[in-house]
């Protein structure tokens, strides 16, 4: 199985030095569309996807975090770093389970 | 109170009450058991993932900076002529790990070659250093890949396992009781009713 980058230019280019293929998105459109292709795609294992990315479409994303099944979505900070105010895991948690930790 | 179910009160519907309430509450009691097993594992895997993500994140920040200063000291046309050459192969399976009822995907990577394999005269030793930071860090990367879906996973099912314990526990147990309650009073009630008619009418028998 294969993995797929998507993101800004730098964190694409970064992937593809260890070969994996990616997709640079710069508007919200450009993620939509390569995040439904990404899905399309056969033999998909992982979608890494920048945080930035990401939240531009965020709706789309968690939709795809915890409906599908395959392929995994994992988001990673690009290089500007850590996105402020991104849910934590905390959060992630209190959503799902609805308890508080 | 719960509301009681639209019942006859009869014997039979009596005895089917009391079975459908002993498998009620076996069925919560299990349940119930479930829900605590999940959360343990939900629980751990929370640790991890906090200790996972700090460290990537981490990580990939500084990879990203060296990437960015390979990009200053370095034109575009050999950096991509470093990327072409690169035969790297990483190649992932997945395998799944039984929790519980769960299916959860474990990540088999095998990584290949050598991800150093251009030329030094054009690249700098950012990039090189970037590169083995990247190569260190990615494994990483795949288990918190796979330990925020077992999360995500876990964490769905608890929510489905929570809603049917507290069905059971607030609608279910406590409607078959009350329904069990009302049959049983009913059918004391027209037993009074039976006993007092036979008393009258040997009282009736008897005056003749």
């Amino acid at each position: 199985m294969k993995f797929y980058v998507i993101g800004d230019e730098e964190t694409v280019l970064g992937f593809q030095l260890v070969g994996i293929k990616g997709k640079v998105a710069r508007t919200p459109e450009e993620t939509r569309e390569s995040l439904e292709n990404a899905f399309k795609e056969e033999g998909l294992g992982i979608i890494i996807i920048t945080e930035r990315t990401a939240s531009t479409v965020r709706s789309l994303v968690d939709q795809y975090i915890y409906k599908t099944t395959f392929p995994l979505i994992i988001e990673i900070p690009d290089r500007e770093g850590k996105m402020e105010g991104r849910g934590s895991v905390r959060d992630l948690i209190r959503a799902a389970v609805g308890i508080h930790l | 109170m719960a509301m009681q179910f639209a019942t006859n009160a009869t014997r039979m519907e009596l005895l089917r009450i009391k079975k459908r309430l002993v498998l009620a509450h076996r069925g919560h009691k299990l349940l119930k058991d479930k829900q605590d097993a999940l959360m343990r594992h939900f629980l751990e895997l929370v640790d991890t993932i906090r200790e996972l993500r700090k460290e990537v994140e981490e990580k990939m920040q500084r990879c990203f900076q060296y990437f960015l200063m390979s990009r200053i000291s370095t034109s575009r046309p050999y950096i991509e002529e470093a990327l072409m050459v690169s035969n790297k192969k990483l190649d992932i399976e997945f395998e799944s790990k039984q929790v519980l009822n769960l299916q959860v995907p474990v990540i088999v990577s095998r990584v290949e070659g050598d991800i150093r394999s251009y030329g030094f005269a054009h690249t700098t030793g950012n990039l090189d250093l970037g590169l083995q930071l990247f190569e260190e860090t990615f494994p990483k990367l795949l288990e918190l890949a796979q330990a925020e879906k077992g999360l995500y996973l876990i964490g769905d099912d608890i929510e489905k396992t929570r809603r049917r314990v507290n069905a059971l526990e607030y609608i279910l147990i406590p409607g078959l009781e009350e329904t069990r309650r009302y049959i049983q009073i009913k059918l004391n009630e027209v037993e009074r009713g039976n006993l007092t008619r036979l008393m009258k009418v040997k009282e009736l028998i008897r005056e003749d």
